[in-house]
């Protein structure tokens, strides 16, 4: 009985630890698409100040926010949507609109799928 | 690859608590669902030990999902017959009464020359020996062997013999082992005293086992 009540406690902790993760995962990824999205639509507004702003803003939310969300996703997918943001920055500092939008677009859909790879959806668990 | 190593020392810790805290089990007696989960636990820890881009947790949370899984199903095993003979199957008779039932050895695809072979490893060289063999769901073979080719017994000879009782370690390489002199009803005095017979200090004795009876063995330590 008392490997029963064992297991049971080891659940519960993983169900909390995969909650944890799943909410982690989704807000951290809502904010950076948030701060993406609105340097998006600076940079189409022709304001390219509030746009580096914004993704100046982005890098310091993943820099704090990095130790805690590459302990539930693999370092890769965070890396990739850095070096784009990275990109985007260098764009946007340059004053490269057209360039900010590419680089800027494909963190999105990075961002986009880091954020979907952890729902509970068909297409992720086939 | 200091990662690596952190991370393998920590699986490693894990895994021996995973498999602990299944239960005690040799190798070979392995079920369907406990080989399974030993094979996956075994493919899972070593992904984040190699991949330190990986986060330990993916290898972690699997881990420790299977246990949970193995222990919660071992329970309705152990409560539902049913649910054991789905998962485990059940123990098929392949030598009924002294004859080979063909058709039992088919559905388990067992050659003759398998099953041979797993009565040449229970020392049973002559088919005719047997009386039953039942494969187990664990895959191995239990054999009843026929009345004149068993072995006699103590009873079977009307004999009596004094009662077998449990030998264990009281003295291991020259410290008392925690709690056995309770387990063959001997005091630290009596201990003592035969020490003190055999001339010897604890610290002499590399190993002694006692048993319920009284009777003693004492390994000294070489002096060489």
């Amino acid at each position: 009985m008392s490997r029963l009540y064992a297991a049971s406690a080891v659940l519960i902790i993983v169900l909390a630890v995969t909650a944890a993760g799943f909410f982690t995962n989704t807000r951290t990824a809502d904010e950076i698409k948030g701060g993406l999205e609105l340097a998006y639509s600076y940079a189409e507004k022709d304001q390219p100040e509030a746009a580096e702003e914004c993704v100046k803003n982005v890098r310091s939310l993943i820099a704090e926010k990095r130790k805690t969300v590459c302990l539930f996703i693999s370092h890769n997918r965070l890396d990739d949507i850095s070096q784009e943001i990275a990109k985007a920055y260098e764009c946007i500092a340059e004053k490269d609109v057209n360039g900010f939008l590419v680089y800027c677009r494909s963190a999105i859909t990075l961002t986009a799928d880091m954020q979907e790879m952890e729902l509970p959806l068909l297409y992720n668990l086939l | 690859m200091l990662i690596s190593v952190l991370r393998t020392c920590f699986l490693y810790a894990v895994l021996l608590f995973s498999v602990r805290l299944m239960g005690k089990r040799q190798i070979s007696e392995l079920q369907t669902s406990e080989l399974v989960i030993t094979l996956l636990m075994s493919n899972i820890a070593t992904i984040p030990m190699q991949d330190t881009e990986q986060s330990m947790l993916s290898g972690l949370i699997p881990i420790m999902v299977l246990l949970v899984f193995e222990i919660f199903l071992s329970y309705l095993m152990l409560k539902s017959p049913k649910i054991r003979r789905i998962i485990c199957g059940k123990p098929i008779i392949v030598i009924n009464n002294g004859a080979l039932d063909r058709k039992a050895m088919t559905e388990l695809r067992l050659s003759t020359e398998d099953l041979f072979e797993q009565l040449r490893q229970k020392d049973i060289f002559d088919i005719s020996e047997v009386a039953y063999a039942i494969v187990e769901t664990n895959g191995m073979l239990s054999i009843m062997k026929k009345a004149d080719c068993d072995f006699i017994r103590i009873k079977d000879m009307k004999l009596r013999k004094k009662e077998n009782t449990l030998s264990v370690t009281v003295i291991s390489d020259g410290k008392p082992a925690p709690g056995s002199l309770s387990i063959c009803g001997m005091t630290k005095a009596q201990l003592d005293k035969i020490l003190k017979k055999e001339n010897l200090r604890m610290q002499d004795v590399f190993i002694m086992t006692a048993d319920k009876n009284g009777d003693y063995t004492i390994i000294r330590k070489d002096r060489s």
